[in-house]
């Protein structure tokens, strides 16, 4: 037997390290088209950071908690709403906004919280999509000038704000998916992430070691709630109307996302993001090809989600770690190295 | 406002309400499986069903016997070609597929039928209604009938996973999948009659609903819902808790459209997020919700 004389224990590799070099340069490259003049662009870099940022959020509560929610619409309707009541209604700036309305929607989701986990797995996943449907109806029937019941409303910009406003949300979008992405990976690290990874995947063994999986998962739930309704906010500053149909459906949020989550790579960081580039690369694709009308496009998706849910379940990030097993962009995992030797914590 | 003729409407829609939930209880009851295009299968059949009648100018009535078999198939296939997949497997998977396939499902139907709504004619059946209490409580004939119908086939349903072999084959792949398949249990054909069972029922109310009023490709969800209200609100496990969770799911919607039009659907919603906080295992369940 040979002593160990040296040995490290790291997180981040090279690979990582040059990963994350490419990600920055990203953000640079839509930092610099933020503060130029291109309209379009700048929509679209808001849609994707919008999407990014929500299914992160998703992955957060399914892929890495194990709460299966096809509520998130609930949350983004909460989030345009409460911005309209406090822009429109109390007088706050748009921009100085959002943060607020977040947080009032992050308060409105503990009482909604408390009621879906009553149910576990499949059924939490329903009990999700009611309380939206909820909280849909619940707007949909206030009459007051400020919500607009069925037909909705807009939110108002002063004409000090006018201009440059694709500008500035574009930097906000920008901001708010690099927070929510830094944010999942430093909680990933962090015990508490440890804690949610182990009762996702064994709850009796992780209660056994005194793990509270009630309030680790709730606490997930409410943090998902508040990023989830901030990238709301922020889409609408851009999208400007609000109508409770349209900002409670299912299918023009909550769909989109389980299908880039999917593709990308449920359970991993990487995943969500891969999943929403992708996603929007293919709509954009498709939007200018005639063959495809919004109904082709949609059944697409649903078809894709349904082949890569049985068929390919770590997406395509996971089709690639299978290739080149060293790659990562955000380490979670440590390695440990003795001399010349290198052992991940599966033993590879 | 009349409250006694809402009770019975309630009670009617109930029974409707109690067969879309039948599918979704057997399936979660016997192989743990959530189905998240349950609702979208109902309407596909209603608009199969509509389809055959356009075609060959019979009765919805005769369309039943045809749309009931076909259904009987297609609830096999699914099983075999994607739920036995996801049986046992991690549940978000399942979620995922189920709900890939309500998308799909939904916009098919949306390109092939186009937005339109469509209803399934029954002619002078439909009209024909029972006057009890002078005029103020009228019954319909065609909505009686139904939930005779649904009373009838939870009672059939009943004794067969009571009574016969099959059925206890059920209960035992519920209870323990493994351990059945020890005592020779084929766990498979089990799961794909199960599956037939569930595509069956909803395929039956899917076209009872048509009978009555219009339905478009974008009803699946709400169908998908109504079930699932009434098989929590009932209690899991439990065919008769079923039949009365519809029944309270349906009261509480009649109740709420006669308050206002609007809070019908709101109603129905709350009484189920009452029933959640107040007894989660439901009203006849046994045990918590697993």
């Amino acid at each position: 037997m040979t002593s160990i004389q040296e040995f490290s224990v790291s997180r981040t590799t090279v690979t990582s390290r040059i990963c994350q070099s490419v990600l920055l340069i990203c953000v640079f490259w839509m930092l610099f088209i933020a503060s130029g003049d291109n309209k379009a662009s700048q929509g679209k870099i808001i849609d994707l950071c919008v999407f990014i940022v929500l299914a992160s959020m998703w992955n957060l509560l399914t892929g890495f908690s194990g709460l299966i929610s096809i509520g998130q619409q609930a949350f983004v309707g909460l989030g345009a709403y409460s911005l309209i009541v406090l822009a429109n209604g109390v007088g706050i700036n748009i921009y100085l906004a959002v943060i607020p309305s977040a947080i009032i929607v992050a308060i409105i989701s503990i009482p909604l919280g408390l009621v879906a986990f009553r149910l576990r797995g499949g059924y939490f996943a329903i009990g999700t999509w009611v309380i939206a449907e909820v909280v849909r109806l619940i707007v949909k029937n206030n009459q007051s000038s400020v919500i607009g019941a069925g037909t909705g409303t807009s939110l108002e910009v002063p004409e000090s704000l006018k201009s440059g406003r694709y500008q500035v949300t574009t930097f906000i979008a920008i901001a708010v998916a690099v927070v929510s992405v830094v944010f999942v990976y430093l909680f990933l690290r962090s015990r508490f992430g440890l804690a949610l990874q182990s009762v996702r995947d064994n709850e009796t063994g992780a209660r056994s070691l005194g793990v509270d999986s009630y309030r680790v998962r709730f606490v997930v739930y409410i943090v998902a709630s508040f990023f989830t309704s901030l990238a709301a906010a922020t889409y609408y500053i851009k999208g400007l109307s609000v109508q409770p149909d349209a900002a409670f459906n299912i299918g023009s949020w909550t769909a989109p996302i389980i299908v880039m989550v999917v593709i990308g790579g449920i359970g991993t960081i990487e995943g969500p993001i891969i999943g929403a580039v992708l996603y929007y690369l293919v709509r954009d694709f498709v939007s200018k090809n005639e063959f495809f009308s919004d109904p082709t496009f949609l059944i697409l998706t649903g078809v894709v989600a349904l082949i890569f849910a049985l068929f390919v379940k770590g997406g395509i990030w996971g089709l690639l770690l299978k290739k080149f097993p060293k790659l990562t962009i955000f380490p979670v995992k440590r390695r440990l190295h003795i001399q010349n030797f290198e052992f991940d914590q599966r033993g590879n | 406002m009349n409250w006694f003729n809402a009770i019975i409407q309630g009670v009617l829609v109930g029974g409707l309400y109690a067969m879309y939930a039948t599918g979704l209880s057997v399936s979660f009851g016997v192989m743990r499986l959530v189905n998240l295009a349950h609702g979208d299968l109902a309407v596909g059949s209603a608009f199969i069903a509509s389809t055959f009648c356009l075609a060959t100018g019979l009765s919805p009535f005769l369309a039943i016997f045809v749309v009931l078999p076909l259904s009987a198939l297609v609830g096999i296939g699914l099983q075999v070609a994607v739920f036995n997949r996801v049986v046992g497997v991690d549940p978000s998977y399942q979620i995922v597929a189920t709900f890939g396939l309500s998308i799909a499902i939904q916009n098919v139907l949306l390109q092939q039928y186009a937005a339109n709504p469509r209803a399934l004619n029954i002619g002078e059946f439909g009209n024909r209604s029972l006057k009890l209490v002078g005029d103020d409580v009228v019954i319909g004939l065609f909505p009686l009938s139904r939930f005779v119908v649904a009373v009838l086939v939870l009672v059939l349903l009943s004794l067969f996973i009571g009574r016969t072999r099959i059925g206890r084959a059920f209960r035992a792949t519920s209870d323990d999948p493994d351990i059945a398949r020890l005592m020779g249990v084929n766990i498979r054909s089990i799961y794909a009659v199960a599956f037939a069972i569930a595509v069956t029922t909803v395929a039956l109310a899917g076209i009872f609903n048509g009978m009555q009023t219009q339905f478009s490709a974008a009803d699946g969800p709400a169908l998908l819902i109504y079930a699932f209200e009434s098989v929590i609100i009932g209690g899991l496990g439990s065919l008769w808790g079923t039949l009365c969770g519809g029944i309270i799911l349906g009261i509480a919607q009649t109740i709420g459209a006669e308050i206002d039009p609007g809070w019908k659907q709101l109603i129905g919603h709350l009484v189920f997020l009452i029933v959640l906080l107040v007894r989660p295992m439901g009203i006849f369940g046994k045990d918590e919700l697993r």
